[in-house]
């Protein structure tokens, strides 16, 4: 099974936040797709996005303690976070169409 | 055919020739499939509307079946690669937009088969061949599956410009995506309406040839401002963007 950059995301929620895997994927997911991103084709730089400006509230909801604290040490282990396929950020919509206005 | 569905085609054919070359070009840079399907796609749309226009400007007989029927082939490689297009730029891990890019693909050339085994090659011929229903669908399909994800893909844009994910000038070009979808799907309708009314009385409604001129024009706008927008519209639209969320404290 290959780990997707989503799944190491929610892995680290999960170790940072006591959630259950189940609670770690749903509330990654929610707030992923809150940004308007696909799981699929996550960034790096994306998902630094999503625990800056999302995350905080969504784990608020959820009763968790010390949220910022929660978002920045899951935000300091994407850093070594394996490294997005190439594939993924070439061809998602945004790159496709940013690229269109150059030919 | 009436003047202002010629000259509709005249500027989409050339339009549509530029923007695939320009495209074909990008993707020896870029070397990314996306730019090389489009470009392909347009530049072959492009030849097509050449095939058809240059027998009605010379009222040449003899040249008309087969460039029709060349104009048709164009048409039809080009409404694949367009697909293949929506497929990799849209739902790139989905498995059944790639099965759908198949089935646009198989229903397309079966129904040029279909239509050459009951002689005819121009696709003028819907009421008496049940072929050219085959191929119609299957180019609609195509043409309302790039408008639907133009459409899915706008919001979800949106909010990522919220973000500061995405620029708003891409965010923009989904929605002009998918307004370009829509008309190119309402061209086809009008299309099968013309055709069908060809076969049955022999005359091709010059009130729809207006009406799909003047869609082939707009889409021709709508393309442009995808690819070239001007600068009064670059403003405009980063004006009306939706504002950034601020940093968190």
């Amino acid at each position: 099974m290959d780990t997707s950059l989503f799944d190491f995301a929610a892995q680290k929620l999960e170790q940072h936040t006591g959630f259950s895997q189940l609670e770690a994927r749903g509330t990654l997911r929610i707030a992923v797709k809150s940004a308007g991103l696909e799981a699929k084709t996550l960034t790096v730089a994306e998902l630094g996005v999503v625990f800056e400006k999302l995350m905080p509230g969504e784990l608020e909801q959820r009763g968790v303690e010390d949220t910022l604290s929660v978002c920045a040490a899951v935000m300091r282990d994407l850093e070594d976070a394996p490294a997005a396929e190439d594939d993924s950020t070439s061809n998602n919509p945004d790159d496709v169409f940013r690229r269109l206005a150059k030919a | 055919m009436e003047e202002s569905g010629f000259i509709g085609g005249v500027i989409a054919g050339l339009f549509y020739f530029a923007v695939g070359f320009s495209l074909i070009r990008l993707s020896w840079r870029s070397q990314r499939p996306p730019d090389l399907l489009l470009g392909i796609s347009f530049f072959l749309w492009g030849l097509a509307y050449a095939c058809w226009q240059i027998p009605i400007a010379t009222a040449n007989q003899p040249l008309t079946q087969p460039l029709f029927f060349v104009g048709r082939i164009f048409t039809h490689v080009g409404t694949i690669f367009f697909a293949s297009f929506t497929w990799v730029a849209f739902r790139n891990h989905s498995r059944w937009a790639k099965y759908l890019v198949f089935a646009i693909a198989i229903s397309l050339l079966a129904g040029v088969a279909g239509s050459i085994a009951v002689g005819d090659w121009e696709g003028v011929r819907p009421i008496s061949n049940a072929w050219w229903w085959v191929e119609w669908a299957a180019s609609l399909v195509a043409m309302s599956w790039v408008g639907v994800e133009g459409f899915i893909e706008y919001p979800k844009a949106r909010k990522r410009v919220q973000m500061g994910l995405c620029d708003p000038l891409v965010c923009n070009r989904f929605l002009l995506w998918g307004i370009t979808g829509v008309a190119t799907a309402i061209y086809s309708w009008i299309l099968m309406h013309q055709t069908t009314g060809f076969e049955s009385n022999g005359s091709w409604s010059i009130p729809l040839d207006r009406v799909n001129g003047t869609i082939e024009v707009a889409t021709v706008a709508l393309v442009y401002l995808i690819y070239f927008p001007p600068r009064f519209y670059q403003r405009w639209i980063a004006g009306a963007a939706p504002a950034a969320e601020p940093e968190e404290a």
